[in-house]
């Protein structure tokens, strides 16, 4: 019995003992997880509750000028699939395939994948967005994400660009300003509760999301809208490509409006063909013609070689070299003034003019009003335009270039060359983001209007501008004019090599109120028998004149004066030989010529016209110093046919040519073919009969 | 022996004994009053603090709630920003004018100037020069005399 007991109590013994290890080993455990590991656990369980997301930075707004949106971001639903949650994955990918722009196969390989989270289709629509709520697919959630909306459409497309799925600009400001647009996404730690909701006293860390600056912009939707809607009605009316539209304010270079044809939708540009994309009036190049001759004539005002009273002669062609150069009217002009050879847009006049000024002067002024490099406009695959190499210009190159052959340009450095010669001679940078937006807690960047140089004087700018009105008023431009304003601009026709496609342009000159607008029209690639610029771009350019003069409010003045008259008053020239430099000049400005020199040296050896000619008032008189380096410049033949002796003499005198006649009568033939360019001391053998 | 007992017992404890018994007594009560005014005090204010927290709690879940919908009622904002931006564009509006309300575009355009610069003749009695025609001021003042209704005049 006391045995027994004695087992009992061993053993009661031994459960104690079992049952007291054991409790310390509890109380060991729990000792080391409560305190002497408490920091570890401690942050286990917080990471349990804590959920860690990216919030995404809200993309820029772009603004117009007038305040209106262009370009704005809202919230979108992501379509993502938790794998491990799919209950039944064929039935899952059968039930999406209905719904996404996902076929089976893929859905299927992509919710049995190893992944934790899969996207199946991003940005989706509300109405898809609800549609698989109802449905309510186990494994199937949705993450906000953000999507860029152009609530204005193809508006401006070209100008705004478009993003691609990961919020990145892809095109246009949407690329170029990408780095402003985009901000920075910011990080959120939140705790939540096992329901998953934020616990409201919880922990919350943040990396504040910084969201992307507005830009806002030079464009005037309106007058985009019209720019737009105007080659759309070109596109109907003529056989052409497409076309572009520049509308820039010529006092600060803002662009007003820049539109191309064919457009996209940027909020489905993938539904359009890349070509579609493409901002012709940035991107590409064409050739002038004969809207170049106004840099031509700018160029030739300001460098004084020539004057708006000087008489050309144009008899249908002009011989540079050996290539002969024809005028657009198989007759020609005659003998005309220089006036009426930009009224009349004659190009043997402006090869000649050219040709007066020498390579490097005009090249000079080429490159100054900025052709050959980007105009910095600050949108993306800006084109630099072709200019041949400078030591591959030849007289021959010189003389293309006069009219516009034989070069190309984009449409936005004509536009802003055009815009010099109407603001008084200032080349300005093309300005089409005018602010940029940094938010309260930064200055905004204030993009002010930037001359890039004076190229021309502002008599000269003016002088060019009048000679242009005449252009519009009676000249080639007649289809631009607008009643009531005193338009300015320039017709062009270029023809592509070997083929019958014709780019034709207009550029004009809208006076307004405040300022002058610079409008340039381009119909690429015409084809059919209507193609010239008078007939195609000056009347788009005179319908999108019309609606800006409207829109703006700008009143018509019908008692407006023409601001430049010829005229008729006639100088004899006089003997200017012997005397000094300075005595020359001032003598000659004094009878009211336009007075050249050519040379270094003081004292005047020659002069063209020689003395004794009647020239028109304020002609060119040309001075040939005794240090002169190229004394003889070649002179254009007239085409003396059919006139009468003493008319001969009186052009040939006032063209500094010589001449001596056989026979009586009307000339009938000349030793000279008429277009050749000749010495002064060359003699033409006159035929009369 | 129950005397005694009795006895023994008022004795000992000296129950009768007045001083002694309120003594004890009143320190006791005061004790307990003091005790249970503590336990209500501290009773009040935990279930003060629980109410309170409980409060904070359901206001937060009602911020997260004033949140979130605000939230909402923002991106539902903004939707119909663009949806009216979309509805008020000018190929919209052109559209709908055009086919919609059949209305055609102006061909000409005619400008009335109104001018409110004319000049108002002025009627005097006697339109003629101070330095000519003696007698025509001295008419002319008979006349203005004649028109003139002085303040002090009977009539």
């Amino acid at each position: 019995m006391q045995d027994f007991k004695e087992s009992i109590k061993n053993r009661a013994m031994f459960y104690f003992a079992v049952i007291f290890l054991l409790f310390v080993i509890i109380a060991f455990r729990l000792l080391w997880i409560q305190v002497i590991n408490s920091a570890e656990y401690k942050d286990r369980a917080l990471n349990q509750r804590m959920r860690e997301f990216v919030v995404n930075s809200e993309r820029g707004i772009i603004y117009d000028n007038t305040g209106r949106k262009l370009a704005v971001s809202l919230a979108a639903k992501t379509v993502v699939a938790l794998p491990d949650s799919i209950i039944d994955p064929q039935k899952t990918a059968q039930e999406l395939a209905g719904l996404l722009d996902v076929n089976y196969d893929t859905i299927y390989r992509r919710i049995t994948s190893d992944a934790a989270a899969i996207f199946l289709q991003r940005k989706i629509n509300d109405q898809l967005h609800e549609e698989l709520l109802a449905r309510d697919i186990p494994g199937i959630i949705f993450i906000d994400e953000s999507k860029r909306h152009y609530p204005e459409g193809e508006l401006a497309s070209h100008i705004i660009g478009f993003t691609g799925i990961d919020n990145n600009g892809l095109s246009g400001l949407e690329l170029s300003y990408n780095n402003y647009l985009v901000g920075k996404e910011g990080r959120m730690a939140v705790e939540r509760d096992a329901a998953g909701k934020p616990i409201p006293a919880g922990i919350r860390e943040s990396v504040p999301v910084q969201n992307g600056h507005n830009l806002h912009l030079t464009i005037d939707q309106v007058i985009q809208y019209f720019a737009e809607r105007e080659l759309k009605l070109a596109e109907e009316n003529f056989d052409i490509s497409g076309g572009s539209i520049i509308v820039m304010d010529s006092q600060n270079g803002d662009v007003l409006a820049l539109a191309n044809t064919p457009t996209y939708d940027p909020n489905n540009f993938n539904n359009y063909p890349e070509k579609n994309w493409r901002n012709r009036a940035i991107n590409d190049v064409f050739e002038p013609g004969s809207t170049f001759k106004i840099i031509t004539t700018a160029a030739a005002l300001e460098e004084g070689v020539i004057s708006e009273n000087d008489i050309l002669t144009d008899p249908g062609h002009i011989y540079v070299g050996r290539h002969e150069i024809s005028c657009w009217s198989d007759r020609g002009h005659g003998a005309h003034t220089f006036a009426n050879v930009v009224k009349t847009s004659c190009n043997p006049g402006f090869v000649e003019v050219a040709l007066k000024m020498e390579k490097d002067t005009f090249y000079s002024y080429i490159d100054a009003f900025g052709f050959g490099k980007r105009s910095s406009i600050r949108l993306p695959a800006e084109a630099d335009g072709l200019l041949p190499e400078y030591n591959r210009i030849g007289e021959v190159e010189l003389a293309t270039f006069s009219f516009g052959h034989g070069l190309s340009v984009t449409p936005i450095q004509l536009a802003s060359a055009v815009s010099a010669v109407a603001n008084g001679g200032k080349l300005m940078q093309p300005r089409l983001v005018k602010e940029v937006d940094r938010g309260a807690e930064q200055s905004n960047l204030i993009n002010e209007p930037s001359v890039v140089r004076q190229v021309i004087s502002e008599q000269t700018a003016n002088k060019t501008r009048e000679l242009l009105k005449q252009t519009v008023l009676n000249g080639t431009g007649t289809q631009a004019a607008i009643e009531g304003y005193e338009i300015a601009g320039k017709t062009g026709t270029a023809q592509h090599y070997n083929e019958d496609l014709y780019d034709a342009s207009f550029v004009g000159i809208v006076p307004t109120e405040n300022t002058d607008l610079t409008v340039l029209v381009i119909l690429y690639d015409i084809t059919g028998d209507t193609y010239y610029g008078s007939q195609t771009a000056a009347p788009v350019f005179r319908n999108l004149g019309e609606n800006i003069l409207s829109y703006l409010d700008v009143k018509p003045d019908f008692t407006q004066q023409p601001g430049y008259e010829l005229s008729d008053e006639k100088l004899t020239v006089p003997e200017i030989r012997n005397l000094s430099k300075f005595e020359a000049e001032q003598s000659l400005r004094e009878k009211g010529f336009n007075v050249k020199i050519q040379g270094d040296g003081d004292k005047i050896i020659d002069q063209l016209p020689k003395a004794g000619a009647l020239v028109n008032k304020n002609s060119t008189v040309w001075l040939f110093d005794d240090k002169v380096e190229n004394y003889n410049v070649l002179i254009p033949v007239p085409d003396f046919r059919g006139m009468e002796l003493e008319a001969v003499k009186e052009l040939a005198a006032l063209r500094g040519l010589k001449i001596s006649s056989s026979g009586s009568g009307k000339v009938i033939g000349q030793s000279v073919y008429p277009g050749r360019r000749i010495k002064t001391d060359q003699v033409i053998s006159l035929k009369l009969q | 022996m129950y005397q005694k007992s009795y006895d023994n017992l008022n004795y000992q404890h000296k129950y009768l004994d007045s001083s002694s018994y309120g003594i004890f007594d009143l320190k006791k009560q005061a004790f307990s009053i003091i005790y249970i005014i503590f336990l209500l005090l501290v009773s009040i204010s935990i279930i003060l603090f629980i109410s309170q927290t409980l409060k904070i709690n359901q206001a937060n879940y009602e911020l997260l709630e004033l949140e979130r919908r605000l939230e909402s009622i923002q991106a539902e904002n903004q939707k119909l920003t663009l949806n009216l931006a979309q509805k008020t564009s000018l190929s919209q509006i052109e559209r709908i004018a055009k086919n919609e309300l059949n209305m055609v575009e102006a061909k000409n355009r005619e400008y009335l100037v109104y001018n409110d610069q004319i000049e108002v003749e002025e009627n005097f009695v006697a339109d003629i020069p101070q330095e000519q025609f003696l007698l025509a001021r001295i008419y002319d003042r008979i006349v203005a005399r004649i028109m003139t209704v002085q303040a002090e005049s009977i009539d």
